[in-house]
Order: C-alpha cells, then structure tokens, then sequence
C-alpha cells in the first residue's frame, strides 16, 4: 500500500523524462504508421562539436523506436547537395546546410516543402523575417531553423575601461572613435575587427552592414538593392575600418569567425563583430585572456539609427528524393520543438535558436550567458532570399574584397555587383 | 596464335573494364557535359545536346579570362622556380657522401605532406598576426609591420607559389639526383682534364645529359600545376568550400573556377567545358614535352 505513491511517482518522473512524445508537435497529425523506416541525417560538421544535436537524436531515438536514424558528419554540405543533384540517388534524406546555400537547391526543386511544420500557432513563435531565408519564391516554407548564429559586439572591459570609455560603442561613429584610441599596432592590439573570410562571411558581415545602414540587399523582384547611398555608407564603412581608420588588422580580409574569435580572446583586439559562439569560447577556453574582462552589447547602429544585423541560419532542410518524406518531416519536427530549442541553447553554448520565447525560460536566462542580448540580436536580425544564392554570394565576396583591397572604389564594386546580379534572373 | 591472343586479352579484360570505368567513362561524361545544356527535372540533373556555345562563352567570360591569366602565371613561375630550386638541392645532394639516408629523407619531406596539410601548415605561417613568416622576418629586422601575405593583392600569388615550389621541390630533386647518378665521373674527369672549370663541366656534362630527366620533371610539374586546386582552397579559399580566389580574384586558379560553377553555382556544364580547355591544355603540354624527349635510338 505504501509503495503504491512511490511507484506512482518514479512512473512520473521517467514520463517527464521521456516526455517529448507527449509535447505537442505540429505533425500529430500524421498518422503512426506512416513515422517508420529508416533516414539519413547530414549533419553539418563533426558531431563532436554538436553536442546538443547528439543529444536531442538520442531523445528522437528514445521516442521513435520504430525509426533508425543514420548519423552522417560533412563539412561541405554544398558539395553534398551539388553531387545529389548532379548524380542522383538518395545519399541523405534531412541535411544541415547553411540557409545561404538553400535558395538554389529550392529552385530546382531539390527539397521539400516543410510547412505543415509551421502551423499558425508554432508560426508565431518566428519573429517577422527570420523564417525569409528559407521560404521560396513559390511562398512555400523548405527549412526549419535548426540553429542560428547571430552577431553581436563583444568588447574587452579592460581595455576599454583603460582608454577612459565606461559603456560599448552604440553608433558607428563611436566604432571608429573606440577604436582609434584602442588601436596599438607596437603592441599588437586593435581597436575592432571583423571576418571577412573570402565566402559567404563576406556576404553575411557586408549584409549586416548594409541592413544597419537602411538598405537590404534585393528588391521583390530579386533585382540589387544595395547600389543606393545606404549600400555605399556600408562598404564604405567596412573599407575604412582597414583602409582609412586602420583600426583592423590588414589581414581581416582572410579572418573567418574563429580567426577574429582568436584575435579577440588573446587579447589582440578591444572589439569584435562576431558570431555569438564567441561567448562561450571567451568564457571558458583556457587560451582565453578576457575570461573576466568580457562584455557583450547589442551591434552598433548605422545611419539608419536601426538595430540590426544577418542572421545566420542553419535550417534542417528535407531532400525531395526522400523515400521516407513523413519520417523525415517526423524527426525535423522533433528536432526543433520547443524542448530541442531549449536544449540547443543550454547544451550547446554559442548556437542560439529563433523563438523568443525559448529566451524568456527562467532556465535558459539563468544558464545561457548575455541570454539576454543574443535574443534581443535574433529578434532584430533578418536574412534574405534570392534564387541563385550561390551566385549572389560569389559575385558580392569578388567585388566586395576588390573594394576592400582597394582595387575598385566602392562605387566601381557596389555597380558592378548589381549589374551582376541583375543579369542573373 | 589466335587462341593465345584469346587468352591474353581475357587476362587483362578485368583491368581493361576498370580503366574503362574509371578513366574513359568520366571523360566521356565530362566531354558530353561540356557540349550540353543542364536542366534540372524532379531534382536530377538532365542533359541535353546543344553545341559548342559554352566554349565560344569562355572568350567572353571575363571570370575565366582572369582565371586563365592565373593560371599561366602560376604554372610558369611555379613550375620554372622548383626546376631551378630542385636542380640546386639535387646537385647539393649529389655532393653529400656521409648520412646520405638522412639528408634524402630530410629533403622528401615537403612531398611526403598531403598537399592540404602543407597548405594549412602555410595558411597559418602567413597569419599576419601569429604568422612564424611576419615573426621571423620582423625579428631580424626585414619588416617593419606586418605583412597580411594572403590579403595583400601583390603577395598574395607569390606566396601561393611559393608553398606550391616549397612542396615540389623534393619531387624535382629526386628525379634530377636519379639523373645526376646516372652521369659517368669520368666525363667530369675529361672535362677536369681539359682545364674546364665546374662551369664548363655544369653546362658541357650535367645540363646535356640531364635533359631527358629535365624534360620529364618539366611535364609532369606543368600537369600538376595547371590542375592546382588543394593548394590555392588552403591559403586562398576558405574552409567552408568557397573558392573566390582571393584576394581580388589574384590567385583564381583554373582549379577554383571550375568548383565554384559547378558546385557553388551549379552550372556544371559551363564548368565541364572549362575542365575540357585544362584537359586540352594538359594534352598540349604532354604532347610537346614527349615529343622533345630523345628516342631510345
């Protein structure tokens, strides 16, 4: 009689513990047997570094039983994508790509639309704009923000704090003065820097930019937006950073993130623009040297007095040569409910997820770090689309580093990229 | 008779399916592709047959233009300094009489590097800022500032043929110090005799009779060098596969262009045409290289 509550008790508590298959998802609709089978899932990048991926498979897998779910790793989910247009077959059913890359493989209808995975009420959890990059021209919705990396201004308190400044630059303008007084070159240290790394870095840091200055980078019709006053303040402003100002070192040209992140945790720069994994990595790796000296602040506004910034996004997408598509649309729905969402921003520092309210659990503010600034950078940031993504991206890293390498004005590069980008649809 | 020919050629049908499969198929693919337009229907790559436009694009393609100027640069500086670099090791080598061993496998050791490791190895001794070049060179007073090699449009080619020399050289001296061992003392003797000084010996004995040795190495590092790509993506590229061939387009190499439209672009057609002028180019160059070599006679 007496073990009767106890037992009661432990049922609840390991219920609770399994208790995804009792949340809500959109597709409890879809009939049981159709979720079976077996798929593969295309991570981006080695699981190793995915912690919070790994461990929300492990709960998919407790709470599909019937499913088996095949762990692929790649690096280079373009070429993956690429090679199963071009030579067919079904190497992989869900994939991890950058939402960058998404647009062209939708427009020949390499993937699979997703929206009976954004019901009205799961809709509403997406913050105006967030959702742009992976929704087709076709007004269908073909990924699901996985994670996302936004940007932010992370600044060295000391350094600062030594050249007379009490709070983080808010303007451009303040960029340029902070960073001229921070800028020591004898003593290897520089005011700001940013990662302009030849590929989509490039397009990602000069769409921040631009958003920040007012401008976006396409009209409706897919035409360039960026050839205005707003997209010359932008790469104006980048340029001069290196060129003029001088407060970046000449070698940003090359800096993915994890370049400006090392440069900004050795101590080499007062302020970065940098992806929001940067936090945790400034925390807790032991090269780090501004462990206790870390600030975070919303990124600088531009002329457009506006906050914003690019969000980086990586949707799990669904190949349209699934032979398993419920499955598929199963294990997508499952890895970004709001129980994966959660656990992706605790268990995996540095990636960050769309909904806002995932950011308003006391759990995460208490255990995700400057919780509060990240979402406040998602909700303010946006991404666009354009159907030939991986040319748009090209042509913007050319004639951007032809500007930056000072071997076309900027009025030579922002004309030449929009006539490029004209001539494309 | 017949039955042994028979024979033979049921020996050899395996391998002979293999090279099919694996090296005609692709070029035949590759032709075909380059004389095709790409759809896509249902997600997969469909062709069909349109001619010869994609080249006659090519002349007006201002992309491929600068890549093939990359390229001609890149090949003639990359393959002409490793010739001469490899010659000076091998001659030096040829001198080495004790720890003869050691001394090869000390200078092999660039070539035994997978060209990407020894392209990351570079990409991270060109950081400007933690960068063991800058550090070394500002040390002993050579720079004043740092110097971004890979950022910098007028350093950023050399640097890239420099590691692609860097990693060749061994290749080079290897194959010249076979050649070298080859050459008789007694004609150095003769020369010795005659009042020739290690000049008249260099140009009258080495040079002459290295050349078949000279020739070959010369063929092979053109092909090597006109099909870069791993090298160029390590110092030049990026890690997450885009190949822009920074900075400005100065080091967009054949290699770089034809990855990026084919698989940043998907435009494989127009991609396969290019990788049919490389193809070309190759053929050319092996042409010409085997036809200097000396016949056995």
């Amino acid at each position: 009689m007496t073990r009767l509550p106890l037992v009661a008790a432990l049922a609840s508590i390991l219920c609770a513990c399994a208790g995804d298959p009792g949340q809500p998802t959109a597709l409890d609709g879809i009939a049981d047997g159709e979720v079976g089978g077996s798929i593969t899932f295309l991570n981006n990048g080695p699981f190793a570094y995915d912690p919070a991926t790994v461990i929300n498979m492990d709960r998919f897998d407790a709470a599909h039983p019937e499913v088996s779910v095949s762990r692929v790793e790649d690096n280079d989910i373009l070429a993956r994508l690429a090679t199963l247009v071009a030579g067919g077959g079904e190497d992989f059913d869900v994939a991890e790509p950058s939402a960058v890359n998404v647009p062209q493989f939708i427009d020949i209808a390499a993937l699979m639309p997703l929206d009976e995975l954004f019901p009205p009420e799961e809709m509403a959890r997406y913050p105006k704009g967030t959702l742009d990059a992976v929704t087709g021209r076709d007004g269908h919705i073909y990924g699901k923000p996985h994670y996302v990396l936004p940007q932010v201004l992370l600044y060295n308190k000391r350094l600062l704090a030594e050249a007379g400044f009490d709070r983080p630059p808010e303007t451009w303008e303040e960029i340029v003065a902070y960073g001229k007084a921070l800028t020591h070159p004898e003593k290897d240290q520089w005011g700001y820097a940013f990662g302009l790394s030849p590929n989509r870095d490039t397009y990602h840091i000069f769409a921040s930019y631009l958003y920040q200055a007012g401008a976006t980078l396409f009209h409706e019709d897919y035409s360039a937006a960026f050839n205005n006053d707003a997209g010359r303040q932008a790469l104006q402003f980048m340029v001069d950073v290196l060129n003029t100002h001088k407060i970046a070192p000449a070698g940003i040209t090359t800096y993915d993130g994890d370049a400006v992140q090392d440069l900004f945790i050795r101590g080499n720069a007062a302020m970065v623009q940098n992806w929001g994994y940067t936090i945790d990595r400034a925390l807790n790796r032991e090269e780090s040297v501004v462990r206790d000296d870390l600030g975070v602040a919303l990124l600088p506004v531009g002329p457009s007095g506006e906050l914003s910034g690019y969000l980086v996004m990586f949707p799990l997408v669904a190949t349209s040569s699934t032979r398993n598509p419920a499955t598929a649309k199963a294990f997508i729905d499952f890895m970004t409910n709001a129980e994966s969402q959660k656990r992706m921003l605790i268990d995996e520092p540095g990636n960050a997820v769309v909904p806002p309210d995932i950011f308003a659990l006391p759990e995460v503010r208490e255990r995700v770090p400057f919780a509060s600034e990240i979402g406040t950078m998602i909700e303010a940031s946006r991404a666009e689309y354009h159907p030939k993504s991986g040319q748009v991206v090209t042509i913007l890293v050319e004639e951007v580093h032809a500007a930056m390498a000072m071997t076309k004005s900027v009025e030579q590069a922002l004309a030449n990229a929009e006539a490029r980008v004209n001539q494309l649809m | 008779m017949a039955r042994n020919r028979l024979y033979a050629y049921s020996f050899i049908s395996p391998a002979l399916f293999v090279v099919l499969a694996i090296v005609v198929y692709p070029v035949f693919f590759l032709l075909q592709l380059s004389v095709s337009e790409v759809s896509f229907v249902q997600a997969r790559m469909a062709t069909t047959l349109s001619g010869f436009n994609h080249f006659s694009d090519l002349i007006s393609d201002g992309a491929f233009l600068n890549s093939a100027y990359r390229t001609g640069i890149f090949t003639v500086s990359s393959v002409f300094l490793s010739l001469i670099t490899g010659l000076g090791v091998a001659l030096a080598v040829n001198k080495v009489r004790k720890g003869v061993t050691l001394v090869r496998l000390a200078v092999l050791l660039p070539w035994l590097l997978p060209p990407v490791v020894s392209g990351l190895i570079w990409r991270w001794m060109f950081h400007d800022q933690f960068g063991l070049v800058n550090w070394i060179l500002m040390n002993v007073g050579l720079l004043q500032n740092r110097q971004p090699w890979m950022a910098d449009v007028a350093t950023a080619m050399p640097s890239v043929i420099w590691v692609d020399v860097w990693i060749h050289i061994p290749f080079v001296a290897i194959i010249l110090l076979a050649g070298l061992q080859t050459i008789p003392d007694e004609l150095y003797e003769a020369v010795r005799v005659d009042g020739g000084s290690s000049l008249h010996s260099f140009w009258h004995v080495t040079l002459p009779l290295l050349r078949p040795y000279l020739l070959v190495v010369l063929l092979i590092r053109a092909i090597f060098a006109l099909r870069v790509f791993d090298i160029v993506v390590m110092l030049a590229g990026s890690k997450f596969g885009s190949v822009a061939g920074a900075p400005a387009g100065t080091t967009q190499v054949f290699g770089l262009l034809i990855w990026q439209r084919a698989i940043e672009h998907l435009k494989f057609a127009e991609s396969a045409a290019i990788a049919v002028v490389v193809l070309v180019l190759t053929f050319v160059v092996s042409f010409f290289s085997i036809k200097m070599l000396p016949s056995k006679t």
